[in-house]
């Protein structure tokens, strides 16, 4: 359980602020062959750094601060993430996470129940949570998955308002799922979920 | 178990079964841009997938290699080096992005100790195990790393023993640690560890200094 706890909360963390150094803004492929993930990141948008994710982790403020180290996720797991704009960034910045985790010890677990733990962590981290589309049985490139959807407001910590969009995936693989988190604004009045999907249109699961 | 037991027991496991499945993107450059590392993979070598190392560990478990599943880790890339028989068992390389763990950073992280520990689980759990290079100190992508290499004997699917080479390093980056193995049988030829520590040496990390 604690595994599901620390992947929901760290695609929770990175749709609400992800933070993007300009590494290169022309169009890239992220291809990870082992992890079996592939992504075109378009002309004018930005890798996701570890350090930026680190950064955006201290910014937050989270309604149960223990949860902290947990909600930081690990390396081990983190594949690729990609944001519409550069950080530091005063907002919510349309962003793309991807994760692959190892499965093993939830073996019999469905999509869904991964899922359903994720959704269950967003209230011990924002307020204002709201799961718009509950997890639902869906197919992602020939494997099984789960898909939600939900609003919250998450806090930094100089008291700046994320008003969150967040739509996930759980993609079931032999041994490992891959977590897809897209956050946008609620608004969508600096990018739009629309324009985010269009990115993890390249998305390859392998 | 820590992720880095895991992981340690999970790389030990490297040269357990030879993937067999050629997979569609085999770039000559692995890169995530990410994590901001980046390795070669030279020609005649290809990458390995998740489901391949799982498989892998699922073997390895049948054999009697109690806790492979459970301990099971994604390394960030494997490759191995293709052989002329599917069967044939070639020099191989995993590399793992790990934590720190708590309240650690680069700034206390101890890659000697880590690597001392990461041999001592080797030393448990190896049968025949060796040391062949005491723990060192080597640079990696113009960093301080650690490095050490050994010798044990791990019976193949055939149930054939075979001597291993094994080599591992323990490389620092700003928000993360490397741990990459490498191994290859003794009689292998196909190619030795020296394939795998070509690779592991031309290992580029992208450092916070890099990018201001």
């Amino acid at each position: 359980m604690k595994l599901f706890k620390r992947v929901a909360m760290t695609l929770a963390i990175v749709a609400a602020c992800s933070a993007a150094v300009a590494q290169a803004t022309e169009r890239e492929v992220f291809s990870s062959p082992t992890q079996g993930v592939e992504l075109v990141k378009p002309e004018g948008w930005h890798f996701i750094t570890i350090g930026d994710m680190v950064r955006s982790m201290e910014m937050t403020r989270l309604k149960t601060e223990s949860l902290r180290q947990a909600a930081s996720g690990s390396p081990a797991s983190i594949a690729a993430g990609v944001a519409k704009y550069p950080e530091p960034y005063p907002g919510v910045n349309p962003s793309i996470s991807i994760r692959v985790t190892p499965n093993t010890t939830f073996n019999g677990a469905s999509p869904v129940d991964i899922m359903n733990v994720g959704l269950s962590v967003y209230p011990l981290m924002f307020d204002d949570v709201v799961v718009t589309q509950p997890a639902r049985e869906t197919e992602l490139q020939g494997y099984p998955a789960a898909q939600a959807e939900l609003t919250a407001t998450a806090y930094l910590k100089d008291g700046t308002i994320m008003p969150l969009r967040t739509r996930m995936w759980i993609v079931m693989r032999d041994g490992n799922f891959v977590s897809i988190s897209a956050g946008v604004r609620q608004d969508e009045a600096n990018g739009t979920m629309e324009e985010v999907m269009a990115v993890l249109e390249t998305l390859k699961v392998d | 178990m820590s992720v880095l037991k895991s992981v340690v027991l999970s790389a030990a496991l490297i040269i357990g079964a030879t993937a067999v499945h050629a997979k569609s993107y085999e770039k000559d450059v692995f890169r995530n841009q990410t994590l901001g590392i980046e390795l070669p993979k030279p020609d005649g070598w290809r990458y390995v997938s998740a489901a391949e190392a799982y498989e892998e560990a699922q073997i390895m478990e049948e054999m009697g290699y109690k806790g492979a599943i459970a301990s099971f880790q994604i390394p960030l890339v494997s490759m191995l080096k293709v052989g002329e028989r599917p069967d044939e068992l070639t020099p191989s390389l995993k590399v793992y992005a790990l934590p720190y763990g708590p309240g650690c950073s680069i700034g206390c992280f101890d890659h000697a100790r880590v690597l001392a520990a990461v041999l001592k689980v080797h030393r448990d759990s190896a049968h025949a195990f060796e040391l062949v290079t005491e723990p060192v100190e080597v640079m990696v992508s113009g960093a301080s790393a650690s490095y050490g290499s050994y010798k044990h004997a791990m019976m193949s699917a055939s149930g054939e023993m075979l001597d291993v080479q094994a080599s591992v390093w323990v490389i620092p980056s700003d928000h993360y640690f490397l741990l990459a193995a490498g191994a290859a049988t003794a009689a292998s030829k196909a190619g030795t560890v020296a394939d795998v520590e070509r690779i592991v040496s031309a290992i580029k990390i992208r450092r916070a200094e890099d990018v201001q």
